[in-house]
């Protein structure tokens, strides 16, 4: 039989067939396979595998010093949480993305000359010897009107005493604690009550007067965060002063909106409040009739009409510090935010003297120091910047190996001679390095051991140790080895014999441990030993080493008389508390979580760039300010301050005080580690110190462009 | 064809009176699903933020301004999930376990169907190819494989973390899993613990308890998909926001 195949007959059964595999899984596995294999090329990572483990060691990424658990593949981090109890918080972004910073686009390599030019800078490797030359030409120059001045980002480090011994040897040498670190306002009652060393005790405290520190925001210890936000019990109460409504005056309990520049004013109406509603105020200072007398004129009303604040707010805030205590009042000394003043830090600091709780539990605590790594003979002073001459520092070494803090450097700028020559050593090429002619690389987080001596907000003595978990990805140079090999290029002979950063520390624990003073708490378990019990100071270093923490026992206050105004003229008291009303003032505020650090986690982008959570560029005003001035939302002004001018983009925000130009900075480009839209920002150089070293707000004008 | 009502619905509560947005579960959610830092040019609509956290405001002036911080991540509807009925290549699995909805990257075709009918756009694309910083690659998490540009993404509360406490109740000769073992990055990383997670059919559990609080509620609650993340506040304004559309709140603010 014959079969005629025609052409319809060759279309229908393609069709026919075409038409039946649809009906079959075979397309549908094609798609699949395609899909799968479109996800599997060579360029895209691939997770380490490896044996999971988990290590411990301490963050030392702000002076808090959290104790972390790291899980490891391999060996390497890959995740970091905080070890401990349930209610004392959690990492901060900053703490818990940690593990990338050794891999840090800006981390430094070599040391290097930072060539500045007005089309930005240029790094030129340079051998660590022609550094040696400049620092030792420097180092010949030196004298008391061409100081030698180490910027110490993390005073109070074993290092820190190798730096002052080094100093010492110099003429003018001097030692600057970064005016940007947090507690700063603590010297303030040094200076009232004459001597001594004090802490703060804000884990007992039942309620804190705040101004504008962001204890919501990274501030401190992660516990008060988290008895702020509602712990279990949420038995902290919060009196935060602050002109826009933060995310930590959201989350307070009674938020004074005072303008900015007259929190000295408040501070002071509150003290006239105090002397008058708590029995016995003030009665250990020396000077009581003095502040009761300047005080006299800060009725509730005339600081309401000075602050904004309604007298009602202040009687109730007065009130509740009285009734709920122990109350804590702490000044607003944040890094990168700084300093209040030192007058309205003396304002603030009294009160908490005349609440009495200048040595409870709850309150400010006299605080022991941590024993130095070696016998103290002459070392170098440490002062703050605000007491050093302008024009005066010829060789600027800056100590940013365990964590820099930004700040507007005409703060520094001004105390810099001409063709100061500026060092500094540091895991990246950002922040206040980037302003450095030489540059040295140290080692990252977990790359090294880093030190974490008593945090500002601790009530005792305290040291931790963050253990190293990675190698170091560069030829990172060590502090301590750094300042013995000055010494020697310089020819300066040091009394002490040590090598390197780990000899000082250890030297230091020795020291606690022959003092026999204190414990160690273990992070994971709870489980407290008393120093005396531990047979070597080889076993409280490995006790640190695995994640330990020393703290002394507490310390008797001195009951010696006090001076409520701190011995501080009353012209000085007279300037701080005038009305210095402008019609636009900016403010600056930067959390401290993850704006307040030169380098950050590139995954911060999620925060600052792939949501509308926080702008990585803030200014914003009121939309009653921006009605005012004639403009809206979006638009590109001018924001001028004394400092400097710049272009900005405008929000409008109505968590900001009319007449206030919120100005917040998140991380830089370079901080963030991404190439983004535009360049770095220079948010900070609006900024500068006025005459009591505070740069937290400055006179401003705004005007469209 | 009719869905079988899983045995456990694993959900989660958010607490937004203790959320100060400071957005650390954005990060530890990065961190622990191998999410890459943005590109250059990334911005809020071709991010990729599986917990992304939005800011409202109770609209009044200042000082009587107030606002809240609203984390929002995929919401695990329950009932008619939109994104498993529009997707064309089943890349969108719902545990029957525990109600769980989770991405399949490796059946994605990248068409965004899921994206444009979810209704709190908690579905992110992965515009370009996934790049850490040289050397940030060796931090990845190994539970959890890179996705490649072109497909869909979302969070499924840390399906890598509930493989360990499946294997471990396994090994320990359990059939269920203990919630101790089986935390969500986001959850673990909130510094006021805001968030609490475990299974909303376990009345006794303090995810189920808060839950059924008079103080919960959950986001776009009128189009009924019975979502297993709650958010609670005492703020009468706070819960007046649920039915907000907080993405295109936040596109049109970016816009101007």
């Amino acid at each position: 039989m014959k079969i005629d195949v025609t052409r319809r007959d060759l279309l229908k059964f393609a069709g026919g067939a075409a038409a039946g595999v649809m009906l079959t899984p075979a397309p549908w596995k094609a798609i699949d396979d395609l899909a799968i294999w479109t996800q599997n090329w060579s360029w895209i990572p691939v997770p380490p595998k490896g044996p999971v483990t988990k290590r411990a060691t301490v963050c030392s990424l702000c002076p808090a010093g959290c104790p972390v658990e790291a899980r490891c593949v391999g060996g390497l981090p890959v995740s970091l949480r905080r070890l401990g109890a349930a209610d004392a918080g959690a990492l901060c972004t900053l703490g818990l993305t940690g593990h990338h910073l050794a891999y840090h686009p800006a981390r430094l390599t070599a040391p290097a000359r930072i060539l500045h030019g007005s089309e930005g800078s240029r790094r030129v490797p340079v051998p660590l010897d022609t550094v040696m030359g400049a620092i030792v030409r420097e180092i010949g120059a030196a004298g008391v009107d061409r100081r030698v001045a180490v910027l110490d980002m993390r005073p109070g480090r074993s290092v820190s005493w190798a730096w002052r011994r080094l100093l010492d040897s110099i003429p003018g040498g001097v030692l600057i604690p970064s005016p940007a670190r947090e507690g700063s306002s603590l010297n303030a009652l040094e200076a009232m009550k004459g001597s001594g060393s004090y802490g703060i005790d804000p884990g007992n405290a039942r309620t804190i007067l705040s101004f504008g520190a962001p204890l919501a925001e990274g501030w401190g210890a992660p516990e008060s965060t988290y008895r702020l936000l509602g712990g279990a019990q949420r038995d902290l109460r919060l009196i935060q002063v602050e002109p826009l409504l933060s995310r930590t005056a959201q989350a307070a309990d009674l938020w004074l909106p005072a303008r900015p520049g007259t929190e000295t004013a408040l501070a002071l109406g509150l003290g006239h409040l105090l002397l008058r509603g708590q029995a016995g105020a003030g009665a250990g200072a020396a000077d009581l009739e003095a502040y009761s007398a300047l005080t006299e004129r800060f009725t509730p009303e005339a600081v309401a009409a000075l602050t904004g604040v309604p007298a009602a707010l202040l009687v109730h805030a007065a009130r509740k510090l009285i009734e709920n205590g122990p109350s804590l009042v702490i000044a607003g000394d944040d890094a990168g935010t700084g300093r209040l003043g030192r007058v309205c830090e003396t304002a603030i600091m009294g009160l908490n003297l005349l609440l009495g709780d200048a040595g409870r539990s709850g309150g400010v605590v006299a605080r022991a120091a941590l024993p130095a790594p070696f016998e103290t003979g002459s070392l170098a002073p440490e002062v703050e910047l605000d007491r050093i001459d302008d024009r005066s520092i010829g060789l600027l070494l800056i100590d940013a190996s365990e964590g820099d803090l930004p700040m507007p450097w005409r703060v520094m700028q001004r105390k810099l001679a001409e063709k100061a020559v500026i060092v500094a050593i540091s895991p990246y090429l950002a922040g206040t390095t980037e302003r450095a002619d030489y540059v040295i690389p140290s080692a990252a987080y977990l790359e090294t051991i880093h030190e974490m001596p008593t945090p500002f907000d601790s009530p005792v003595a305290s040291i931790r140790l963050s253990a190293p978990l990675i190698e170091p990805r560069v030829a990172a140079v060590d502090a301590g080895e750094f300042v013995r090999r000055i010494a020697a290029a310089a020819q300066i002979d040091l009394p002490e014999e040590w090598e390197s950063s780990e000899w000082l520390m250890k030297a230091r624990v020795s020291r606690i441990h022959e003092s026999g003073v204190g414990n160690v708490t273990t992070p994971a378990d709870g489980a407290v030993q008393n120093v005396s019990e531990l047979s070597s100071a080889d076993g409280l270093w490995d006790a640190l080493l695995a994640g330990g923490h020393w703290q002394s026992e507490r310390e008797e206050p001195a009951a010696s008389p006090y001076l409520l105004l701190g011995g501080i003229a009353e012209s000085r008291w007279l300037a701080a508390t005038s009305d210095r009303a402008a019609q636009l003032t900016a403010v600056f505020h930067v959390p401290r979580d993850v704006s307040a650090s030169a380098a950050v986690s590139p995954v911060v982008t999620k925060i600052y760039q792939e949501s509308g959570l926080r702008e990585a560029e803030r200014v914003a005003v009121n939309p009653v300010t921006a009605q005012a001035l004639g403009l809206k939302r979006g638009s590109r002004a001018k924001l001028v301050t004394a400092a400097a001018e710049m272009g900005v983009s405008l929000v409008t925000d109505d968590a900001v005080m009319p007449g206030v130009i919120d100005v917040q900075p998140g991380p830089t480009a370079t901080a963030l580690g991404v190439k983004r839209k535009g360049e770095q920002h220079g948010l900070f150089d609006l900024f500068a110190a006025d005459e009591e070293g505070a740069w937290r707000s400055m006179n401003a004008t705004l005007v469209e462009v | 064809m009719k869905r079988t009502e899983p045995k456990s619905r694993y959900g989660m509560v958010i607490d937004l009176d203790r959320c100060n947005g400071c957005g650390a579960c954005s990060a530890a959610c990065a961190v622990e699903n191998n999410i890459p830092p943005a590109q250059p040019g990334v911005n809020e609509r071709t991010g990729l933020t599986s917990m992304r956290v939005y800011r409202a405001s109770n609209g009044r002036a200042f000082p009587d301004h107030r606002t809240v911080y609203f984390p929002v991540s995929c919401q695990h509807c329950g009932e008619k999930t939109p994104c498993v009925s529009v997707c064309p290549q089943n890349a969108v699995d719902v545990n029957p376990t525990n109600g769980v909805v989770s991405q399949v990257p490796a059946r994605c075709l990248g068409c965004r169907y899921c994206m444009a009918a979810c209704p709190v756009r908690a579905r992110y694309f992965n515009w370009f190819d996934p790049e850490w910083p040289e050397g940030m690659d060796r931090t990845l998490n190994p539970d959890v494989s890179v996705r490649m540009r072109g497909v869909a993404e979302k969070c499924n509360f840390c399906h890598g973390r509930w493989q360990a406490a499946q294997a471990k109740a396994a090994a320990e000769g359990r059939r269920e899993i203990d919630f101790a073992d089986y935390v969500p990055a986001c959850v673990e990383a909130c510094p006021a613990q805001a968030i609490v997670f475990g299974d909303l059919n376990d009345a006794e559990s303090e995810v189920a308890k808060q839950a059924s609080g008079s103080t919960a509620f959950r986001l776009l609650e009128r189009l009924g998909l019975d979502p297993k993340v709650y958010y609670r506040s005492e703020r009468a304004w706070v819960r007046r926001l649920g039915d907000t559309d907080f993405a295109m709140n936040e596109r049109q603010a970016a816009r101007g």
